[in-house]
């Protein structure tokens, strides 16, 4: 009988690279079958789609597709482990697939350079048989979750920032919620903190993106999954978790319930009234009057020292500052009276009758503003001329003084 | 109060963020509907959670609540 080229279960070379994952209980030679026929889009190239994109191309899952549209950046690197110092400014997507080649070559990587928005998703999500939501901002999540329902994918969601994270597998089995079920309004923008503005830790979404992996990794096996229907809550700084049981799927659900309202994507940035990513997006509330810009405040100071408030927190105020800045955040700004604020400033009313300057600076020009109208209603502050610093610190370092550390 | 208990409000994400703290220890009735236990978390017990209430959801004993299932500490026990 000639049987040498015959193989009963896998290959020599799955035998040989997959071995110790095959010889795990449950998984199997039939979870890396499966593995090795699966088709798995991950939707963020970032800190939890890299550990996610990782394992899942380590344990042979034979497709893997990566949506992303953005450039890595050097602030991305503490916690975007799988892209390279060489690749700051080039694709995520292209920079995540040259990893994932170079630690798996036998499966193949598909990219999606590109903003995942309602006129692709469904174009590009109905390649896969699994989605994994390593997004940013509620946009994209409502729409990821919106186009799963609609394609009957399941979707292993994760979410981290600072030193919390979340994961849930969404959409799974015939009673299991979705999004939308638990989360039917969207926040309001102005609540929602993303990780420019509030910081993550990496090991926070390394734990997170490796455990949506590992959802992953049971569903294609066959096995139950752990967290259809169950938020997990990671609190990296106590390294104290919580599974919260959810609701079942909502009858009255806008997009899995039984007489859906949402049928096709919608307009997500509409719904949610913010853009589909991260960045922070610039406002305008201050009249031209009230503003001076970095150049101006640059010759502004050089005659005398002015009066300048920073309204960053003060872990912010701590990586650096102008001299002459006192920090008083937006939060304190609002509780504090007007006579704590002119105590705080050191600021003496009737030193003479001109008009004082003030100034507020801030990280990039938005809460500085806000800051100025929060100045001018406290009122008792008719002896000052209170103005922002436009574009901020990020304008500062930009086009006065390189040397200001940027983040 | 013999109608009410003793409770721990424990705070995620945002909501820990705006509430300063992990936990807050109040005391509720035993017996609450949905739409009274959200009415009295967001506006008596942690008022600085008004501006996310819509995006919230509530948990008792890590079990999720909504219209259809209030608050009874004894469902529990």
């Amino acid at each position: 009988m000639d049987d040498l080229s015959w193989t009963a279960g896998l290959t020599k070379e799955q035998a040989g690279r997959y071995s110790r994952q095959v010889l795990v209980q449950d998984f199997g030679v039939n979870g890396q079958k499966n593995a090795s026929t699966s088709k798995v889009l991950i939707i963020g190239a970032g800190g939890l789609g890299c550990p996610t994109a990782t394992y899942l191309a380590g344990a042979g899952i034979g497709t893997i597709g990566i949506v992303d549209y953005d450039t890595v950046s050097l602030d991305n690197l503490h916690r975007q482990v799988a892209h390279r110092e060489q690749a700051v400014g080039t694709s995520k997507v292209e920079s995540l697939k040259i990893m994932l080649n170079s630690l798996n070559s036998s499966i193949k990587i598909i990219t999606h350079e590109a903003t995942l928005n309602s006129k692709c998703a469904m174009e590009i999500v109905k390649l896969y048989d699994i989605v994994c939501d390593c997004s940013d901002n509620a946009a994209t999540r409502y729409l990821i979750n919106d186009v799963c329902v609609l394609l009957d994918k399941p979707l292993v969601s994760g979410s981290a920032l600072r030193w919390d994270g979340q994961l849930t597998v969404y959409h799974y089995g015939k009673e299991g919620p979705c999004y939308r079920c638990l989360f039917p309004s969207p926040p309001d923008p102005s609540t929602v903190t993303n990780c420019s503005e509030g910081g993550v830790l990496g090991p926070v979404v390394g734990v997170i993106g490796s455990m949506q992996a590992l959802e992953v990794l049971k569903m294609v096996a066959g096995l139950p999954c752990s967290f259809a229907g169950k938020l997990f809550l990671y609190d990296g700084r106590s390294g104290s978790t919580r599974t919260i049981v959810l609701r079942k799927r909502s009858p009255r659900c806008a997009v899995c319930g039984d007489e859906p309202s949402i049928t096709a994507p919608i307009d997500y940035e509409l719904f949610c009234g913010a853009g589909a990513h991260d960045k922070i997006e610039r406002i305008w509330l201050l009249e031209q009057n009230e503003r001076v810009s970095v150049e101006e405040y640059r010759d502004i100071r050089r005659i005398a020292r002015p009066l300048l408030i920073d309204t960053r927190p003060p872990i912010e105020f701590e990586i650096a500052h102008l001299p002459e800045a006192t920090n008083i955040t937006l939060n304190d700004l609002s509780k504090l009276d007007s006579a704590q604020i002119t105590e705080k400033l050191k600021l003496n009313a009737t030193e003479n009758d001109q008009k004082k300057d003030l100034f507020v600076i801030c990280h990039r020009g938005n809460d500085s503003q806000r800051a100025v109208k929060i100045i001018k209603e406290k009122g008792n502050f008719e002896f000052l001329s209170v103005r922002d610093v436009s574009g901020g610190y990020d304008e500062w370092a930009t086009k006065v003084n390189p040397n200001f550390p940027v983040y | 109060m013999e109608n009410n208990v003793k409770v721990n409000v424990l705070f995620f994400g945002k909501a820990r963020e705006l509430a300063e703290c992990d936990c807050k220890k109040t005391s509720l009735p035993k017996n609450v509907k949905y739409e009274k236990l959200k009415e009295l978390i967001f506006q008596e017990v942690v008022p600085e959670l008004q501006s996310i209430e819509k995006a919230c959801i509530l948990a008792v004993d890590q079990r999720y609540v909504d219209q259809k299932r209030g608050f009874d500490p004894d469902e529990f026990q």
